[in-house]
């Protein structure tokens, strides 16, 4: 025996395994002392945001179709199990009101809020807060300073466009922090297979979400490929890939096992409303022609603002000059382009754009301020000197103009935002309704209201949803009667109303206004339907 | 023997079948009312048919124990009246979900089944006073009667709920089939989970050797690989260390011939050392602890005992790399790693047989066993260089059978606790010295380095497979059964050494199940959720398959061996039967266990139903490892 072995350490005692709870209790303290200052700065933003978010949002914006319909869907699978009050048809893929409910199901959300839309924008919230958490670390693992993050999480969180697109229930306000974690985990420092694995799964989970999220994959691609490491390659791929397709996959399996994967008579299928999304819907036109919807809906987006849409634009190319930006500044390009391809561009599509618009942003700023990080050492960046001190002036410059620009621009239009006092014209109908309308009458109604008749005052028969009443052969097969109608005026109003709402429209020639909530195109009449009209059969 | 018994019982039961329900209708027919008569035709149609199996059917166990059949009879009596009580009290529960006829049919078979396994292993079985081998006490609890028959029992309930609950069923076994397939992953995937895992530095760089040492190598018959090993082993890059061959001179004497005179040639490297004459048993820990009594004996000095097997070629460099690791991390075990290396489905890697047409018989034979060979291959590659790290880091570790080392201050313990360093009882000894280290506090280092592993090769037949499955499986249950694990510090660590005892059932069982689970989702119209949720096994499973696909390519980088299109068909195509052949061992291991078979070792070598051809036997102790 030799001296050396005498010195050893102990053996039993580094050997003993320490207790769960203690590594745990171990683990949390280093990791929130090493985060200790973004989390200081993270939670005045939340306290921050949520407040502009959360302050006013029950009274604008006004309701919109489709809220209602994805609230009516996940009322439908908490309380009834099904994905769809009336036969699912693979519009979307369902996990979005999937989340909604389970959120539901936790906490008993239908019940907490006078109507079903009030629940629906508490979810909101919550997606907006936890998007803006996520872009704030993803802009710290693209290699962003704190200032650079808070500016982009508060570019995104304060936004009036952004703030009345995100408060509305959409599908797409849910697709965000899925696609916003799926490149959080991607750029994850580890670079461990838990980490792609819960990349590809959160991408996967986006497009479940919303199936739209897919046109991203290639640039989700890249940011993948680009964080590998040499020495777990093979296995990342090929555990993180699988892991995404197969979570995709279980949408059109679920379909597969109801027997509604291939079209065919007598039932909806995947595939079939897939080829009518995609083929058979009225394209919207380019945004590059002036005359076409695309356009026009921009034109609307800028009328709440203009300045992160188009700064975001001016973004790119700068973001495209760093090679850890290139794959976001491609998620906005995507997004940019498939409203220039011209097909069918959904209105709340600008959803998709804010968020990585603010994070190009800030990331521009950061490049230009010689970001060590972003900018990697050589012609681009300067490490001092004349050149350096123009950077950095340049950037403070910029960081001043967009501090100015927005504040100016931004406070004005979110005040209104935030202080409207006016009810809802559907919501007072719905109230009005339980008041003077007996249970048992059958009534058409907005989809935003009708999970509150059903849930809340207990319509019996239920009532019908607008758009289902020319569409649902179901619905239209078992119509006896119809005794009122309760929907905003602009569905009387579009020029098509007559092919597109034949009954309605045929309903309201044999009816009389009996009470009138709001003005304008937003204005609520109540019909009351002539005993002696019977819908055609 | 066996045949007829299971014709015999089949022709009896319906023979009696038969005669019951003509008594059934003639004593209606008289006018006796219908429970009556149900329970008076039951109660005789057990006595007959008690009679003619005790006669008949198992005369095999009953020869010569008439004096005991009053036994036998009250645990037929107690086992057909509980099924039959069971059946009736089962059927209007079960008729409305399933249907009559299924629910009938279904009925009668299960029945007749476990009829068959009460009778066979309970109600007319004796045992053998156990006076040869005493066995741990667990052991003999699980093997007792009642026991056994409480077992069965609670099996069949659940068969019988399982039936009834469908759905429930089939979310309960795929929630823990996932839970098996995502830790299988883990396990698969632990070396390369973070980059760092798999950094080519990670073990360090050796500096001079100051540990003194001793290797071990029992040997048994293998005048073909002795003289080549002893001269590999006396070589190696290590100032300070002993080659210890341990031959049972007297049964072995051409393998004692070829080890004295590699010790004539390295007096100061290769010592001889004698396996017992005292005992008819021959297996690896007997002659282990009596080396390390020699060790004591003729005082040499040493620090740590490597294990090798008769064909084990060393790296020349493992033991500096050996010595270093024990002096760095302060383990008491250092594991290295050993790798199978012939998966390949290539007729040129197996030996030309003799023969007619040899050519074409090894073409066939090297195309049929390529699946297999492959996935135990790549099993290999999988346990070092994954699952015992993981299982090192959780500090609940069965050990590998060779290229393992140990401290001496670990032996020392190990012999202050048993009185001997290796449980000469145990199956699978490398297992048990593992979770003991564990318990005692000692860590585990595991040292996997590509070109420094020791390499061997696959048990020739898929039987050699099989049978040495059995053989490990048994020895986990059997270290299971000790209880050793029980005194592990934290519970987490009994958790995670029921489910490292366990795996290889789990996860046999759970893959094997999975295609069923989906079937009968499908089948049942069960709701697409469970559907859904019995698919996700699956799918894992054909993940860990292109997990395997691609860790065969690797493979072949690694060690420069050509990986063909067949071998990766054989690996995709093997999965699934590999597994089933997995759950085969399993069930044949759990069988032999309850019914007290432990004597494995002891029938292997004395040779008479295990004596494979060739090396078999040595290599199939040898990678006794099986994490």
């Amino acid at each position: 025996m030799t001296d050396a072995t005498l010195d050893l350490p102990d053996i039993t005692e580094n050997a003993r395994a320490p207790s769960l709870r203690r590594q745990i209790r171990r683990g949390a303290q280093t990791w929130i002392a090493r985060h200790l200052i973004s989390l200081v700065i993270l939670l005045a933003l939340l306290a921050l945001v949520g407040a502009v978010h959360g302050i006013g949002m029950s009274t604008f914006p006004g309701y919109v179709d489709d809220p209602g319909t994805y609230l009516s869907q996940a009322w439908s699978l908490q309380y009834e199990h099904r994905l769809s009050p009336y036969s699912y048809f693979y519009d979307h893929a369902p996990a979005g009101w999937i989340q909604i409910a389970a959120w539901s199901g936790l906490t008993n959300g239908f019940d907490r809020y006078d109507s079903a839309i009030a629940f629906g924008n508490e979810c909101m919230l919550i997606a907006k807060l936890v998007s803006m958490a996520l872009l704030f670390v993803l802009g710290r693992r693209l290699g962003f300073g704190r200032i650079a993050a808070t500016g982009a999480a508060l570019l995104f969180g304060l936004c009036p466009l952004e703030l009345v697109y995100g408060r509305w229930t959409f599908l797409d306000n849910l697709v965000t922090p899925w696609l916003l974690l799926a490149f959080v985990l991607t750029y994850s420092p580890r670079r461990s297979i838990g980490a792609a694995v819960g990349a590809a799964m959160a991408f996967g989970m986006a497009a479940l979400t919303k199936e739209t999220a897919l046109v991203l994959l290639p640039a989700f691609g890249w940011a993948v490929l680009q964080n590998l490491d040499r020495r777990n390659r093979p296995q990342v791929l090929v555990t993180s890939v699988f892991a995404g397709a197969f979570l995709m996959g279980l949408y059109p399996l679920f379909a597969l096992l109801k027997g509604e994967l291939l079209p065919g008579p007598g039932h909806n299928s995947l595939i079939g409303t897939a080829i009518w999304q995609l083929a058979g819907r009225a394209a919207s036109g380019s945004v590059l022609d002036p005359d076409s919807a695309t356009a026009d809906q921009l034109h609307g987006w800028l009328q709440y603002d203009r300045w992160l849409l188009l700064l975001g634009l001016a973004a790119i190319p700068v973001a495209l000059l760093v090679r850890r930006l290139r794959p976001v500044a491609l998620v906005l390009i995507i997004q940019w382009l498939v409203m220039v391809r011209g097909g069918y561009v959904p209105f709340m599509h600008v959803i998709n754009l804010l968020p990585w618009s603010a994070l190009l942003v800030a990331g521009a700023v950061s490049t230009i301020a010689g970001n060590p990080t972003l900018v990697p050492p050589g012609w681009l960046r300067a490490a001092s000197g004349a050149a350096h001190r123009a950077r950095v002036g340049v950037a403070v410059l910029l960081t001043l103009g967009l501090v100015t620009v927005t504040t100016v621009s931004w406070a004005p239009r979110l005040r209104p935002m935030m202080t409207v006092t006016q009810e809802q014209p559907l919501h007072s109908a719905t109230t009005w309704l339980a008041d003077n309308v007996p249970r048992n009458k059958v009534i058409v109604v907005h989809d935003s209201i009708w999970t509150d008749l059903v849930h809340r005052y207990g319509f019996n028969p239920r009532p019908i949803m607008i758009y289902k009443l020319d569409s649902d052969p179901a619905v239209r097969d078992n119509l006896g009667r119809v005794d009122y109608l309760v929907v905003p005026d602009w569905y009387y109003r579009t020029g098509d109303a007559a092919q597109k709402y034949p009954t309605l429209v045929e309903a309201r020639k044999h009816a009389v206004a009996v009470a009138t909530f709001g003005a304008g195109t937003d204005r609520v009449q109540i019909y009351r339907v002539s005993d002696h009209w019977k819908p055609p059969t | 023997m066996r045949k007829r018994e299971v014709s015999l019982f089949l022709l009896i039961g319906g023979g009696v079948a038969v005669l019951g329900h003509a008594l059934l209708a003639m004593l209606i027919g008289a006018g006796v009312g219908a429970d009556l008569a149900n329970a008076i035709q039951i109660v005789l149609t057990l006595q007959l048919s008690f009679l003619a199996h005790d006669f008949l059917t198992w005369r095999r166990h009953t020869f010569d124990r008439a004096a005991r059949r009053y036994g036998r009879w009250w645990r037929f009596q107690t086992a057909r009246g509980a099924s039959a009580v069971l059946s009736l009290v089962g059927f209007p529960f079960l008729a409305p979900v399933v249907g009559i006829a299924p629910a009938y049919w279904g009925l009668l078979i299960t029945g007749t089944v476990a009829n068959f396994c009460t009778d066979r292993f309970w109600s007319f079985t004796h045992h053998k006073s156990r006076t040869s081998m005493p066995t741990p006490p667990v052991a003999s609890r699980l093997a007792r009667p009642a026991t056994r028959a409480a077992l069965v029992g609670a099996v069949l309930a659940m068969l019988a709920l399982a039936v009834v609950f469908v759905d429930a069923f089939l979310v309960v076994v795929s929630l823990f089939m996932l839970l098996v397939a995502v830790t299988t992953l883990a396990f698969q995937l632990y070396k390369w989970w973070r980059p760092e895992n798999n950094d080519p530095g990670r073990y360090g760089d050796p500096d001079a050797p100051q540990l003194p040492g001793v290797i071990l190598v029992p040997m048994r018959h293998e005048e073909a690989v002795a003289g080549h090993t002893l001269e590999r082993l006396a070589n190696l890059d290590h100032p300070d260390y002993w080659v210890m061959p341990i031959i049972d001179h007297p049964d072995d004497p051409g393998t004692a011939a070829i080890a004295h005179a590699k010790a004539a040639e390295y007096p100061d490297r290769v010592l001889v050392a004698a396996y017992p004459e005292d005992t008819d048993v021959h297996n690896k820990p007997i002659g282990l602890n009596a080396a390390v009594r020699l060790l004591e004996e003729t005082g040499i000095d040493y620090e740590w005992i490597g294990i090798a097997d008769a064909e084990d070629l060393f790296h020349a460099g493992l033991l500096r790399m050996v010595d270093y690791r024990f002096r760095h991390t302060g383990a008491g075990i250092v594991q290295c790693g050993v790798q199978l290396m012939n998966f390949s489905a290539h007729p040129a890697q197996l030996p030309l047989p003799a023969g007619r047409l040899p050519r074409l018989r090894r073409w066939l034979r090297a195309n049929a066993s390529g699946w297999w060979r492959a996935a135990n291959v790549l099993e290999y590659y999988k346990w070092f260089q994954s699952r015992l790290k993981l299982q090192a880091a959780a500090k609940v570790m069965p050990l590998g059978g060779n290229t393992v080392f140990f401290r001496r201050r670990f032996l020392d313990a190990l012999h202050m606790r048993y009185g001997a360093s290796w449980d000469e009882d145990c199956l699978t000894e490398d297992c048990k010295i593992g979770i003991v280290a564990s318990v005692l506090g000692y860590s585990v280092d595991v040292v996997y380095i590509d070109e420094m592993v020791t390499r061997e090769e696959t048990p020739d037949t898929l039987g050699g497979l099989v049978r040495q499955r059995v053989r490990w499986m048994q020895g986990f249950i059997q270290v299971f059964t000790q209880g050793e694990w029980l005194e592990l510090p934290r519970p987490w660590q009994k958790v995670l050494a029921v489910y490292v005892l366990g795996f290889q059932f789990f996860q046999a069982f759970a893959i094997v199940f999975a295609p069923f689970a989906l079937a009968l989702a499908v089948g049942h119209k069960s709701p697409v959720a469970v559907a859904l949720l019995a698919t996700i096994p699956l799918g894992l499973g054909l993940l860990t398959t292109a997990l395997d696909l691609q860790m065969l390519h690797q493979f072949g980088r690694t060690f420069e061996q050509k990986v063909r299109l067949r071998d990766y068909l054989g690996v995709a195509l093997g999965a699934y039967p590999y597994q089933v052949m997995l759950s085969v061992a399993g069930l044949w291991a759990l069988l032999r266990h309850l019914r007290g078979r432990n004597n494995w070792v002891k029938t292997t070598h004395s040779g008479a139903h295990l004596t494979a051809p060739g090396h078999v036997d040595a290599r199939v102790l040898a990678p006794s490892e099986a994490a």
